[in-house]
């Protein structure tokens, strides 16, 4: 991505902005360096709780203030956790660009933490993580991720044990707070309509006032290298048996990433960023080995763009009532493909083509060109923007077999299962 | 901090300069009556199509539920002239999407691309639709994926809980109470030939409106359309008359003035969603917009409005708890919805209803007012910044006959509402004596 202006303020806040006045809308991303992977012992659950209390109080704004007040000059806001990183935005009218810089300078100094709100959000989180217990994707997810993270975080997913949140107690999440939240370890990215040296100066006088912190020297667990096939099985109640095949792979930064890109773009099609989107195409090697042929009811793959090495994720819904055997040698043959013949180079050509299309298509938009940078920087460096296609279109079909025969081995293999069992359909109570 | 945003004239000059009315948008129809809506943006590299028709799930039969999606699913599976495969390489070969798809009133077809490969999505989107073949052996696959969709509804409490809130709100026998996807019973049922007596009866020309958006030039798209669709004829006219007489026939559901609750129960779930609600209020109708302010404010403003300040911030209840007031050319739900742990779900319900009642009673604060009409018309340019935004907006904009010039009149249909019609709405629609009530979750006896 061209155009990107780099800056540091004098207390370590890392700036990237992007001018864009193809419309009169701004988008405002804070990051911090902070999420699952941060997380110790008995703390699991504990920066997605954090996000959560930064919409709470500070010493100017209540409970519910900042969407009000986004809302109010017709912006939007979310923010969001995972395994590397903390986030929060505002996509405003381009006049309304003060409103973000006041909110996100405060609460990055300024979150109070109150005991009742921290008792009361402690509930809607497990709400929140019983809401997602309905989901036989999660449970499964959550059940692979155990099995394959024996020692780094990742094992512990994003929303924490219920034990944990059950645990933790405010003094611990508002440590977690200040040791993470601090300018130094943030990354601030605008992309809109605003005046460069204007907006430079409202930073400044917004952030420059909240000292740099002590950067903590917390060595995050290295997960030891796998040398068995790991398995694990999810029999709950559900619709339909789902087979994850993962496997351990490399970091985003790592050189091999873009070769992993393309593999996977063969497998199921380009993402068309970081969140994963864009579908599966329908010409790709799984929808046509398993969908197309009817031998199951969806497929998909994830690949992750994270800071420490990661899985690689081949997801099969079968369905309703289908035998599994023959589904876990279908995926088990189209990986051996993969490690006996480089794939045809026209195939190869066309998922770069695509890739680029959905690039294109997908960055439309100031937030999701924020998106798209901030998360860059986070696991790497922005810069990848600039030569993310041409190093996809770099990639040759030696590559790729390269990387079947590296990464996707037995020994680096989780395979999970979600069985249905015992369901029994709704029955209804009534009275009317 | 004080933070008291200023108001600020409602913008809708989205790009540059250019406002999206009757000077931008290029609206034409052809011979066989497809309308065509182009706004080009010139400064995007790519373009949105989407399109509707009348062969939404209002035409099929009680016992045929689910033909009009499956229908839709199909019309890229084989047609007179490309297999399916061939139908896919078209599009994946340029990175470009296209699908089809239907909902209760219309059909519908929405499709992404780079700019210069609008001709692949008008080609393709005219080909599926006048000339599918529907064969058997891709019914049959279709068929088992929906199956497993229709599966997933069921394990699923909150998709659940919708779709029999609609099932008891509008009855099975209404188009309106039954689910898009259908039921495994009546899925099963479904042949190639229903599919293409389907197509016959209920796809036609005369019903499609197509909107394009992005860095095309219109007199292009026009000859490009004009092309692909112009021979297009449907073999039994009457499409549109008949869709219109069903959504009159079955769109006027009201309150029957009673209280029914279903509690369903779903083994293996330690969360109960609910969704409690009334027949809401028709696009056309003059309640519409103080029916949206008054949902704003009850149940989407800031994290879920009045409902999330009290369930979630307040009481610590529920992750999500919400209202959303849906509106079509009938009269669609006005709900109340949340997931809750079991133990708290009365407390959960009774809360949304006192939210609905104040609503009712007392004419929403100067505050809330203000910020709801600001979060209204000052999005405008936040909703229009894509491609696929505007285009939906158009589309909107042609299905209710709201005039091209609707956006520049849209600020001050808004702030025109005052506080008591909001409360006059709420008290209309929100009766907290007669509602319907559905749960979904574990045993509720067991907790």
């Amino acid at each position: 991505m061209d155009n990107v202006a780099e800056h540091a303020l004098s207390n370590g806040l890392n700036v990237l902005l992007r001018q864009s006045d193809a419309v009169p809308l701004v988008s405002f991303v804070m990051w911090y360096r902070v999420g699952a992977r941060n997380e110790g012992q008995g703390m699991s659950g504990a920066s997605h709780w954090v996000e959560h209390m930064l919409f709470k109080r500070t010493g100017t704004l209540e409970p519910g203030d900042i969407g009000r007040l986004v809302n109010g000059v017709g912006g939007t806001w979310n923010g969001f956790t995972t395994e590397d990183t903390t986030a929060y935005f505002e996509t405003v009218p381009s006049e309304h660009l003060d409103l973000p810089i006041r909110i996100e300078s405060d609460r990055m100094a300024n979150a109070v933490f109150d005991p009742q709100d921290v008792a009361s959000e402690r509930t809607v989180i497990i709400s929140e993580r019983e809401g997602h217990e309905s989901e036989p994707m999660f449970l499964l997810s959550e059940a692979v991720e155990a099995t394959a993270f024996t020692t780094h975080p990742y094992g512990h997913g994003v929303i924490g044990s219920k034990a944990d949140l059950n645990r933790m107690t405010r003094d611990e999440l508002y440590g977690h707070y200040r040791d993470y939240y601090t300018p130094n370890n943030a990354l601030a990215v605008v992309v809109g309509d605003f005046d460069e040296a204007d907006l430079l100066a409202k930073l400044e006088v917004a952030f420059e006032q909240i000292p740099a912190g002590n950067l903590l020297d917390r060595p995050v667990a290295v997960e030891p290298e796998q040398t068995s096939l790991r398995e694990v099985e999810v029999r709950h109640p559900g619709p339909f048996p789902i087979l994850a095949v993962c496997h351990r792979v490399p970091e985003f930064a790592h050189d091999d990433f873009p070769a992993l890109l393309a593999l996977d773009a063969l497998l199921s099609g380009p993402k068309s960023g970081p969140f994963g989107g864009g579908g599966v195409v329908r010409t790709s090697r799984l929808y046509r080995r398993f969908v197309a042929s009817g031998l199951a009811a969806a497929v998909g793959t994830d690949l992750g763009f994270n800071i420490d090495p990661t899985l690689h994720r081949i997801t099969v819904v079968l369905k309703p009532n289908s035998e599994r055997e023959p589904i876990a040698a279908a995926v088990d043959e189209v990986i051996q493909e993969l490690h006996d013949e480089p794939p045809d180079p026209t195939d190869l050509a066309r998922s770069v083509r695509q890739a680029r299309a959905k690039q294109a298509i997908g960055l439309e938009g100031v937030s999701s060109q924020a998106m798209w940078l901030g998360f860059l920087e986070i696991a790497h460096t922005w810069r990848a923007s600039q030569t993310f296609t041409q190093r996809l279109t770099d990639v040759t079909p030696e590559d790729v077999q390269r990387m079947a025969r590296t990464y996707l081995r037995p020994n680096q293999r989780t395979t999970g299962w979600f069985i249905p069992e015992g369901s029994l359909p709704a029955s209804p109570k009534g009275q009317g | 901090m004080t933070p008291t945003p200023q108001w600020s004239k409602p913008a809708v000059s989205v790009k540059r300069g250019v406002a999206i009315g009757p000077d931008s948008v290029v609206r034409t129809t052809l011979a066989n009556g497809v309308v065509l809506l182009v706004y080009p943006d010139p400064s995007s590299p790519s373009v949105a199509i989407i399109g509707q028709h009348a062969a939404g799930a209002i035409l099929e039969p009680e016992h045929q539920c689910g033909l009009a999606g499956l229908t839709a699913d199909a019309l890229s599976r084989g047609t007179t002239s490309r297999s399916f495969m061939e139908f896919s390489a078209e599009l994946d070969d340029v990175g470009a999407s296209l699908n089809f798809g239907a909902g209760i009133e219309n059909g519908a077809l929405s499709g992404r691309a780079l700019a210069e490969d609008v001709g692949v999505l008008l080609r393709l989107a005219a080909d599926g639709l006048r000339n599918p073949l529907f064969p058997n052996d891709e019914v049959e696959r279709l068929r088992d994926q929906a199956l497993a969709g229709i599966a997933y509804v069921e394990d699923n409490p909150s998709a659940l809980a919708d779709r029999r809130f609609r099932e008891l709100v509008f009855g099975r026998a209404n188009p309106y109470g039954r689910p898009d996807e259908g039921y495994p019973e009546t899925m099963a049922g479904l042949s190639s030939a229903d599919l293409r007596d389907f197509h016959s009866a209920a796809f036609d020309p005369a019903s499609l409106t197509l909107v394009v958006v992005g860095a095309v030039d219109p007199d292009d798209v026009h000859e490009q359309v004009a092309t692909q669709f112009e021979g297009w004829r449907s073999p039994s006219e009457g499409a549109v008359e008949r869709r219109l007489a069903s959504i009159h026939a079955f769109g006027d559901v009201s309150a029957d003035g009673g209280l029914t609750r279903q509690d369903l129960s779903l083994d293996g779930k330690t969360q109960t969603e609910f969704t409690l609600g009334w027949p809401g209020v028709r696009r056309l109708d003059p309640e519409y917009f103080p029916v949206m302010i008054g949902n704003f404010i009850l149940g989407q403003l800031g994290l879920g409005g009045r409902i999330g300040a009290n369930v979630r911030d307040e009481q610590g209840l529920a992750y999500h708890a919400t209202s959303h007031a849906e509106s079509g050319h009938a009269r669609l739900p006005w709900t109340l919805r949340a997931g809750v742990n079991p133990a708290n779900l009365q407390r959960a319900v009774d809360s949304g209803l006192h939210e609905a009642k104040q609503l009712a009673q007392e004419p929403p604060t100067d505050e809330e007012l203000r910020l709801t009409k600001q979060a209204m018309v000052g999005s405008l340019p936040l909703r229009l910044e894509r491609n696929g935004g505007i285009a939906g907006m158009l589309l909107t904009m042609e299905s209710y006959d709201l005039g091209l010039d609707y956006l520049s009149r849209y600020p001050d249909l808004v702030t025109a509402v005052t506080a008591d019609d909001v409360r006059r709405a709420a008290a209309q629609f929100l009766d907290p004596d007669s509602y319907t009530l559905v749960t979904a979750g574990p045993e509720l006896s067991a907790t």
